[in-house]
């Protein structure tokens, strides 16, 4: 018999996510991608329900993608972050959504303050992580943060969200 | 009105205050905003009848409407009675447009034909004089629309000059010779003049440094979209008439092989279709500035729009290829966003840079930017452009001699 599948709790949710905005808080980019599974997908939409095969995303990485961004924010030279963004993030309201397969949606809203130079900004979104179990307790398939002024015009985004 | 004093702009330098005076902001404005042909759409984005988007012309807000007929009107966004927008919406589809404030109702023609309560206007009222302002000229070319506030201008045809081949040359590569903008855009904003995009996206010096980080992902990425630094004989610049400016670099043979070996069949039929030759042709890495706000730059159209002397908005579409399979659009999508989205790789670090020379030009002290880079030996070819190496100052020396026939010529009607 088939062991049954760890059930994500809310409380694992929260833990995992406000690990996960520990590390990028604090610019722990390399162990922040340990968070996410090797298939993993990070996105940020650009309209609700865009399929993002066809239409123009925000940002739509693969892990490959992700690992890039790591590198080059890192790298010194990724001059829209010289000097680097100071951030502080709130991650609230996390609720568990469906369950598929191993697959269960996490849902948060996401709040960021960004300081750099000499102007202070907002960043805010609703989250959804799809969290699967892993060897080492849960790992992230993808993120997706539906940034709340995307309809504007947008000024550099290009510390991790 | 103030005058342009001429000499801010010289064949090698250009003052500060281009980018810092708010008087000289309001000038460009008038007198090359509203004086040339603006790119405002492209026929995809409203392709079928009662569709509208909504564009600017400088600061001006218009509607783009096309009719059932096909037409495209443009009008200025503005109701002819107090003022407000009559098109909230960016995009849409509707027959007609009604004004939020008091609700006169415009057809999408511009005909006024609802005004709430009008017993309350005079018997002689007329009506038919308040019908919403056309932009006076509209034309296309190969599905790129513009319009023009200068009613006496000549046919884009002419206007694009040389950059026309230049332009025939990215649709090409489309195996129905059309792009589309479905994919949608992103919209990026940065605080600094909007000249700094018009002259960055020929800049061939920059990328190199700049860029660098970018290049070092595509080292460490072999499957990756190839950009290469064009500080190499296959690249070049060019001015061409009406200050369009060009910087592209050829492909050498082996990356045309693996561009191709990812879609042979798509490329086969493109090879059939236009011939060896000019297949060949067609793989550029081109960055096509059509002056004042357009660039045809690799995947994407490229709009630049003005919002004051230190506010600007570029909005970004990749465009599709007609006739391409979706994994090959697809493609193109990704290695846009890789670039050039406001997350992007390269994009990012350009509006950086900016916001750092506007910063730098605070300093009153030092009045000029300096554009001799390659000044000594740029080459006149018979079609009369100029042509200098990939990192010269040859497209910026182009768009301000335009820019400065522009703003010294007093302004027509």
């Amino acid at each position: 018999m088939k062991a049954a599948l760890p059930v994500l709790e809310r409380a694992d949710a929260e833990a995992l996510l406000y690990r996960e905005a520990a590390l990028l808080d604090a610019g722990e980019l390399e162990e922040w991608l340990t968070l996410f599974a090797a298939d993993a997908t990070y996105w940020v939409p650009e309209n609700d329900g865009d399929d993002p095969h066809a239409k123009t995303s925000v940002l739509y990485d693969d892990r490959g993608r992700m690992e890039d961004r790591v590198w080059r924010l890192l790298s010194g030279s990724a001059h829209a972050q010289i000097p680097p963004s100071r951030t502080v993030r709130f991650v609230t309201n996390v609720r568990i959504g469906e369950r598929a397969g191993d697959v269960t949606l996490v849902h948060s809203n996401l709040l960021i303050v960004e300081a750099r130079k000499e102007r202070t900004r907002i960043v805010a979104g609703r989250v959804e992580h799809r969290v699967r179990p892993h060897s080492a307790g849960w790992t992230i398939a993808q993120k997706k943060i539906d940034l709340v002024d995307r309809s504007q015009a947008l000024y550099n985004l290009t510390f991790v969200l | 009105m103030i005058e342009f004093e001429h000499d801010l702009v010289q064949d090698d330098r250009i003052h500060r205050r281009l980018y810092t005076d708010p008087a000289i902001f309001d000038l460009e404005m008038r007198r090359i905003f509203e004086r040339v042909w603006v790119y405002v759409g492209h026929e995809s984005e409203i392709a079928a009848g009662g569709d509208y988007k909504t564009a600017k012309i400088g600061r001006q807000p218009v509607v783009l409407a096309r009719e059932e007929s096909g037409a495209i009107n443009v009008l200025v966004n503005r109701c002819m009675h107090r003022g407000s927008i009559i098109c909230r919406d960016e995009k849409g589809n509707s027959h007609f447009f009604r004004c939020p404030y008091h609700g006169w109702t415009y057809k999408n023609t511009g005909e006024l034909i609802g005004v709430p309560r009008r017993q309350r206007y005079p018997d002689d009222f007329a009506i038919g004089t308040l019908d919403a302002m056309h932009v006076p000229r509209v034309e296309t070319y190969r599905g790129l629309i513009f319009a023009s506030f200068n009613s006496e201008i000549e046919p884009v045809i002419e206007y694009l000059a040389q950059a026309r081949h230049v332009v025939d040359r990215i649709l090409d590569l489309s195996l129905e010779g059309t792009i589309g903008l479905a994919p949608g855009p992103n919209r990026h904003r940065y605080p600094a003049n909007w000249k700094f995009q018009a002259e960055n996206g020929v800049d061939g010096y920059h990328a190199m440094f700049l860029h660098e980080s970018f290049f070092a992902i595509q080292k460490r990425r072999a499957d990756s979209a190839r950009l290469a630094p064009r500080n190499e004989e296959l690249g070049w610049t060019q001015a061409f008439d009406n200050g369009h400016a060009l910087l592209a670099r050829r492909l050498p043979d082996d990356e045309v092989a693996s561009v191709r070996a990812r879609f042979p069949e798509y490329y086969d039929a493109l090879e059939h279709k236009v011939g060896a030759e000019r297949f060949r042709e067609l793989f550029e890495q081109t960055n096509l500035f059509i002056f004042p706000n357009l660039y045809l730059i690799l995947n994407q159209v490229r709009v630049i729009q003005p919002v004051t002397f230190d506010d600007t908005i570029v909005t970004m579409t990749p465009f599709t290829l007609g006739g391409a399979p979706s994994a090959l659009n697809e493609l193109r999508l990704r290695e846009h966003e890789q670039g050039f989205a406001p997350a992007g790789f390269i994009g990012p670090d350009d509006y950086a840079a900016f916001e750092c020379v506007q910063e730098g030009l605070a300093a009153a002290s030092v009045p000029w930017l300096v554009l001799y880079r390659g000044i000594h030996d740029e080459q006149t070819l018979p079609d009369g452009s100029r042509r200098g190496k990939p990192s010269d100052e040859t497209p910026q020396r182009g768009m301000y001699r335009r820019y400065r026939e522009l703003m010294n010529a007093s302004a027509p009607a």
